[in-house]
């Protein structure tokens, strides 16, 4: 399966000694690059994982140890896996999670990652990898510990927060975001970008959300001019915090109605840039995930089916529009598997 | 403080101005200004003003823009950053329009001052950004975007 001389590496058990012997869950590092995949052991490690690393052979076939969590998969390098990859995660049930780790910012790759069935996490490699996104991603999936801004953010920074009841709270809670940004010398584009996020994910929580007791949508087909009142129990809550480096916003609803693959293929249709792009039928102009991927570095989202759905945005507020624009973007969409 | 989309129609010899300033969302009904402009042969769209645009504003644009076909000749200038993120990410988003001009932010790196800079575009090149020195400090300021990106809708 592997090339057996690659520096003893292949198949190895790297226990964590922190953490050695309990239930550790299983994650297969599947890297070429071998000081990169030092990095990431060490990151995976620290998580608590038992890790096992691994590269396809020329047959392209992995060897998914047996109860699996996560696969972790270096896109850059081992692109032409992918299918086969995906292929064998889905003969494997309960099937891993597999986090994607790359550094493209071609439309193109996002286009054909949001085509593989069954991807749900994407994160971005910028120069080095950034241990905090990747231990909290991974401790997410195996911990089946999903929600909570808290978790992107630096210890003791409390977010502010809202409680959305109307449509017509909006234009107020845009007007805060923006004065806070604006109070803490933030760029002027970032903080349009920043207003922007905020303005989809309260028109989301608002409308697209709600669902009556058969599960039907309850005000996604209403014109967006309409101004909604959500009845008790239907609203939504959105927060926010700055650590003066990153930009973490949130909403959050009470229905849990967002699914993967309706994320993954609202996506890339918009990518696509095809006739289809925008939606012409009643409601929302089926945009809103796509501008808000757009305007973030890191898009995050929560679902408890039926229950809950947490949308988290981060954004790179420390400098320039640049600054913000250079850097790859990370998708993730986790789904809490036991209802808590 | 609300930012709803506004408009000021004025005529300029045969060309009909129409400067845009707020936003452009789900409250943008363009159909009064669609009919204010139903005589008008050559409209030129001022969007320097346009400041935000969310996805059912993307919707409202679209729609008000394919719907101004010929005998009307459509001109947009001076799109803000915004319009152009706009151009990047959604198809036809102008429609049959030539985009004459758009303005490229600024940044200086040693102080932070955003500047905006007015750039005459062609279709099929990306223009040349020149010098922008900081008024506040002296310094040459660095464009505050991705060329390669920016301007990936005139190619």
């Amino acid at each position: 399966m592997t090339d057996a001389k690659d520096q003893g590496w292949h198949n190895e058990l790297m226990d964590n000694p922190l953490h050695r012997p309990d239930g550790r869950a299983n994650v297969l590092l599947v890297w070429s690059d071998p000081r990169e995949r030092q990095a990431l052991l060490r990151i995976l490690c620290a998580s608590g994982a038992r890790v096992i690393c691994e590269i396809p052979g020329t047959d392209g076939v992995f060897s998914i140890p047996a109860d699996c969590r996560l696969v972790v998969f270096d896109f850059d390098s081992l692109r032409a896996s992918m299918g086969q990859l995906m292929t064998q995660v889905g003969t494997v049930k309960p099937g891993p999670a597999v986090l994607v780790v790359t550094a493209t910012r071609d439309k193109s790759d996002l286009i054909e990652l949001l085509s593989q069935d069954g991807l749900t996490n994407l994160v971005a490699k910028n120069i080095d990898f950034d241990p905090d996104e990747l231990i909290v991603t991974v401790q997410k999936i195996l911990r089946d510990d999903i929600f909570k801004l808290e978790k992107y953010l630096t210890w003791g920074i409390s977010p502010a927060e809202e409680t959305i009841r109307s449509s017509a709270d909006k234009e107020r809670i845009l007007e805060r975001v923006g004065n806070y940004l604006n109070d803490i010398g933030c760029n002027r584009r970032l903080i349009g970008l920043a207003k922007g996020v905020a303005d989809e994910f309260i028109m989301n929580a608002v409308y697209n959300a709600p669902v009556e007791a058969n599960g039907k949508p309850k005000y996604a087909a209403r014109a967006r001019s309409e101004v909604v009142y959500l009845e008790p129990g239907e609203e939504a809550r959105f927060r926010f915090a700055s650590d003066g480096i990153t930009l973490a916003m949130s909403i959050e609803d009470r229905f849990g109605r967002l699914d993967p693959w309706t994320v993954t293929s609202y996506l890339r249709r918009c990518f696509m840039k095809g006739a289809d792009q925008i939606d012409q039928k009643d409601g929302g102009a089926g945009l809103g995930l796509y501008c808000v991927f757009e305007s973030l570095n890191h898009l995050i989202i929560n679902v408890a089916p039926h229950q809950r759905t947490e949308l988290i945005g981060l954004m790179d507020i420390s400098g320039s529009y640049r600054t913000f624009a250079e850097r790859p973007k990370s998708l993730n969409i986790f789904l809490q598997e036991h209802s808590g | 403080m609300t930012e709803r989309l506004a408009w000021a129609v004025t005529l300029d010899g045969d060309v009909t101005r129409v400067e845009l300033t707020g936003s452009i969302d789900e409250d943008s009904g363009f159909a009064a200004l669609a009919k204010e402009l139903s005589a008008a042969t050559t409209i030129r769209f001022d969007l320097a003003g346009i400041r935000r645009i969310n996805s059912c504003g993307v919707r409202e644009w679209v729609n008000f823009v394919r719907s101004l076909t010929a005998p009307h000749r459509i001109e947009i200038e001076r799109c803000s950053p915004v319009v152009v993120s706009q151009m990047n990410m959604i198809s036809n988003f102008v429609g049959t329009a030539r985009v004459l001009s758009v303005q490229a932010s600024f940044v200086c790196e040693k102080c932070d001052h955003e500047e905006s800079v007015l750039l005459n575009v062609e279709k099929g090149q990306r223009p040349a950004l020149g010098v922008v020195v900081c008024p506040r400090c002296g310094v040459a300021m660095e464009f505050d975007d991705v060329e390669e990106s920016y301007f990936s809708f005139l190619l």
